[in-house]
């Protein structure tokens, strides 16, 4: 008796999307190139204007100098959305390619289970009932397995077109002078109709509205925003961190090649100086990120979110976010404010931080997904000499816009909530006591380095109350000795009360450093929180993977009514690198 | 009419800050030009190639755009040259003596 047994044909090769991301990148760079040169000219004949020249003469010139100015600045603009467009385009692209190589291995390794079933076929000499049900049922899963690779394959050239299709628009929509010289030039319909629609962002709308307005676009639309509206998208609060990330990339290939251009042109400014240099932070910062490998799974790569970017706020100290980690999907989201003397200048260093914290957290942690960001949303006073660092004035207002980013955040994954940790450190403690000051918000409230706590009396009025707010200070750290503590209190010294004082109420952890001098200082002492095994980062650690309880309680400091107040931790022998006390980093082999 | 006045290094510094400027967006229509777009996906090359050389043509024109006010600007300051040149001429032949030495 002979039994069939259908076996599936093989599957052909599946055809790659077509174009090279890089070289649309080049192509991209011509553009921004271009879009420098129209700016040069649009500026130069303003500047021009002023020619010390007087009469009729002078006055048609005017004219005419005038609106050769307004109509290339237009061109400016215009050029460079193109080359937005394009820039988008070659990262969807490249983001598809990866997607179609996935693909290509799975139906792989479906011809070589296919082959294996062949073979155990033909090898079969006594085909019993059960051995034929049991290859039936391995052809049947290896048919429905081919046609689910195959509709993955439908909907990514589905994909495909579509991101072709939109940078067709794009060019088109910029193809006669009268588009050129329009400000809506180098937008597509699809773009622009989706933009006008009520909740999206930039119009005022709540992260909550714009969360919705979100979800209500197609996939399409929501390629088409990015490309056209990065400038809105990459701020955008409520979006995914994702779609920040693709926008804001957008605006920093832009801002790097179009002001490399005037760079070397020698037409660039003091001021765009500093956002190139602040823009090659924030590139630099991304790509140590991007190839950043998890702790425990080195084949895991948690990437880089560059959640936040405008490199010419506050005069070019810049505001920046960026992540270490999947903002979006992460269990435990950990968001660290800087202090005085911070810019974006700053911005790989912290980085660097950031995977500091990753690691702590993700290597003593529950096996939880983490991301860590460093947050620069507010103009930081730029050192003890700057009066603003004597007032709360700029920490009151960081704390509004890194409340803002907190409820965005939130508003982002409102059905999948990370667990949310605000961690201050120094003058950004006292921004981020503004920002939790009953703000239940987040989930934990970390002060480290602090000079005070603003606006809190105690513990209890941060976040969701005293027995989530932790303090980190190491006894040697002059700067977290000057918040009031005591009867007597500093004299305004100060920011606020001192967090570590036993009146305030909040969980001290040890953060002693093992190198500290014999004195205090307001160097080491109060910079190395975040370093590899530390007390410090060790339980910052367990407090981002959502378990305070577990830190190693350190003894407040208080003031007695006799003499000035005291520190115990000055006279605790501090550790390093100590397993489940100081180790924070893992061996990779 | 009204005022009238000019300096004159002013006028010449401006026509050659313009010849600069048409000098790059002749730089620029090259660049625009001679890019390809061969690394887009045959769909897209058609709008893209008919987007640079658009594109290639308005550069030029704004180069020709700044030449025309270099060009301005120069004439401008030969007009004005001659100009002086004659008025100088008119003052110096005037004889404001009287008498013999007339």
């Amino acid at each position: 008796m002979s039994v069939t047994i259908e076996v599936p044909p093989q599957q052909d090769v599946l055809p790659k999307p077509e174009g090279d991301p890089g070289g649309a990148d080049a192509l991209a760079n011509v553009l921004y190139a271009a879009a420098a040169r129209y700016e040069e000219f649009a500026d130069s004949a303003k500047t021009l204007q002023s020619l010390m020249w007087r009469g009729l003469a002078y006055d048609a010139y005017k004219v005419a100098s005038g609106k050769a100015s307004g109509e290339h600045t237009r061109m400016s603009e215009t050029v460079r959305k193109v080359g937005r467009g394009v820039t988008g385009f070659a990262d969807t692209l490249r983001d598809l390619t990866r997607t179609h190589d996935d693909l290509c291995e799975r139906r792989l390794g479906l011809n070589t289970a296919r082959a294996w079933l062949i073979s155990d076929i033909n090898s079969v000499a006594d085909a019993t009932p059960a051995i034929i049900s049991t290859l039936r049922a391995r052809a049947d899963d290896l048919r429905l397995d081919y046609a689910a690779v195959m509709e993955s394959y439908e909907d990514l050239m589905r994909q495909v077109r579509k991101n072709e299709d939109l940078l067709r628009d794009i060019f088109l929509a910029a193809d006669t002078l009268a588009e050129a010289t329009s400000k809506s030039g180098g937008v597509p319909a699809l773009a622009s109709s989706a933009m006008g629609r009520s909740g999206a962002p930039g119009s005022g709308a709540t992260p909550a509205e714009v969360r919705q307005w979100w979800e209500g676009l197609t996939e399409a639309e929501r390629e088409a925003v990015i490309s056209a509206y990065p400038d809105i998208i990459g701020s955008g609060d409520g979006l995914p961190a994702d779609a920040r990330d693709q926008a804001n990339r957008i605006m920093l290939d832009d801002d790097l090649a179009r002001l490399t251009t005037k760079s070397q042109d020698g037409t660039i400014s003091a001021l765009e100086t500093k956002i190139l240099a602040n823009a090659g932070q924030a590139r630099d910062a991304l790509a140590n990120a991007d190839k950043y490998t998890d702790p425990l799974d080195a084949s895991i790569k948690p990437g880089g979110t560059l959640w936040l970017y405008d490199p010419g706020a506050y005069d070019g100290d810049g505001r920046v976010g960026i992540a270490v980690g999947d903002l979006d999907t992460a269990t435990d989201v950990g968001v660290f404010t800087p202090g005085i003397n911070t810019d974006m200048q700053d911005t790989v260093s912290y980085t660097d931080k950031m995977m500091n914290l990753y690691e702590s957290t993700r290597y003593n942690g529950d096996g939880s997904s983490v991301a860590t960001m460093f947050w620069l949303g507010y103009d930081a006073p730029h050192g003890p000499t700057d009066l603003a660092t004597l007032t709360e004035a700029r920490a009151e207002e960081g704390g509004r816009n890194l409340a803002d980013a907190i409820d965005g955040l939130r508003a982002s994954r409102s059905d999948d909530p990370a667990h949310l940790t605000a961690i201050g450190h120094s003058y950004g403690s006292t921004t981020t006591s503004y920002a939790v000051e009953g703000n239940a918000q987040v989930d934990d409230v970390v002060l480290i380095g602090s000079p005070g706590a603003g606006p809190a009396d105690g513990a209890g009025d941060l976040g969701p109350g005293a027995g989530h707010v932790y303090v980190g200070r190491d006894s040697r750290d002059l700067v977290a000795v000057l918040g009031d503590e005591g009867w007597i209190g500093k004299g305004g010294l100060g920011l606020g009360n001192d967090p570590s004082s036993e009146d305030f109420g909040a969980t001290r952890f040890e953060a002693e450093d093992v190198d500290r001098s014999w004195h205090r200082n307001a160097g080491d002492a109060h910079s190395s929180y975040l370093d590899n095994d530390t007390e410090s980062l060790y339980n910052l650690g367990l407090i981002v993977d959502g378990h305070g309880t577990d830190v190693h309680v350190a003894e407040q400091s208080h003031d007695p009514w006799w003499g000035p107040p005291e520190d115990p931790e000055a006279y605790r022998d501090p550790t390093a690198n100590q397993p489940g006390r100081s180790d924070t980093t893992a061996t990779r082999r | 009419m009204g005022m009238m006045g000019m300096e004159y290094d002013a006028l010449v510094k401006g026509s050659a800050e313009w010849r600069s400027l048409a000098k790059l967006m002749t730089t620029t229509a090259s660049d625009l030009g001679s890019t390809t777009t061969s690394a887009l996906p045959p769909r897209v090359q058609r709008a893209g190639k008919s987007f640079l050389t658009r594109w290639d043509g308005f550069a030029r024109e704004s180069a020709a755009i700044a030449d025309g006010f270099a060009g301005a600007l120069t004439a401008t300051q030969d007009d004005t040259m001659r100009a002086g040149d004659a008025v100088d001429r008119r003052f110096s032949d005037l004889d404001g003596r009287l008498g013999p030495a007339r």
